[in-house]
């Protein structure tokens, strides 16, 4: 297949992943007080990249990501943001075999006053998840976890496996 | 003898019915994040992954 019609269906596949979380997110009743209709999932496009010009301390440059991008066609980019703020960025690239989708880089906006704070790593996962199994991957597997996120991961459903890598099998949907 | 338009049932569905298909459809480890969604998970720390 030419390489446009291949990287254009990668474009729908990754749309298509953070349109699924936000309508799943969508579905869940909160309490009063809390609301979550206002988390979008995007790209890491340039108007990410200037939101996250304004994080104090964050440990990562972001920037590096848009080359990154380029030359992993398949990879996954999402910016979590609550109405104008940036709150979270992640970016994941499936193995060649496209059966694990590893997460390269996550990060939420440093400090605490943000408003999904305790939350980026969930919404995060939502897209991940779906990425995983629009692309038909079996594991999703944190390639560097900080050591202070792990018990976050485990909560989340995440195990080391027999070879010491943390993952989360991807199961499909049931109806 | 009037004919009558069908409508694609593509342009009829509507959002509703779209979170309803998908709500059907949620994988375990989806319904397992919507609930952890709700509280949160206490003391996440900013940086998740990554090589420093």
């Amino acid at each position: 297949m030419p390489r446009e019609r291949t990287s254009l269906r990668y474009q729908l596949y990754k749309s298509q992943a953070r349109k699924q979380a936000s309508i799943a997110k969508a579905l869940l009743q909160l309490p009063a007080g809390q609301d979550l209709s206002k988390v979008r999932f995007e790209p890491i496009d340039v108007i990410a990249l200037n939101a996250f010009e304004r994080w104090e301390n964050p440990l990562f440059c972001w920037r590096e990501v848009a080359a990154w991008k380029s030359r992993e066609p398949l990879s996954l980019d999402i910016a979590i943001w609550f109405e104008e703020q940036l709150c979270g960025l992640c970016f994941v690239n499936p193995n060649k075999s496209r059966q694990r989708v590893r997460i390269v880089r996550l990060e939420g906006r440093p400090g605490d006053s943000h408003p999904l704070k305790n939350r980026i790593g969930t919404l995060a996962m939502m897209v991940i998840d779906e990425f995983a199994q629009i692309i038909g991957s079996n594991f999703i597997e944190v390639q560097e976890p900080m050591q202070g996120a792990i018990p976050v991961y485990t909560k989340l459903g995440f195990k080391f496996d027999f070879e010491g890598r943390l993952v989360l099998a991807v199961e499909s949907k049931v109806s | 003898m009037r004919k009558s338009i069908k409508k694609s049932s593509a342009k009829k569905r509507s959002i509703k019915t779209e979170e309803k298909i998908v709500s059907s459809k949620l994988s375990a480890n989806q319904r397992h994040f919507l609930q952890l969604l709700i509280t949160g998970i206490e003391d996440e720390p900013n940086i998740l992954a990554g090589r420093r």
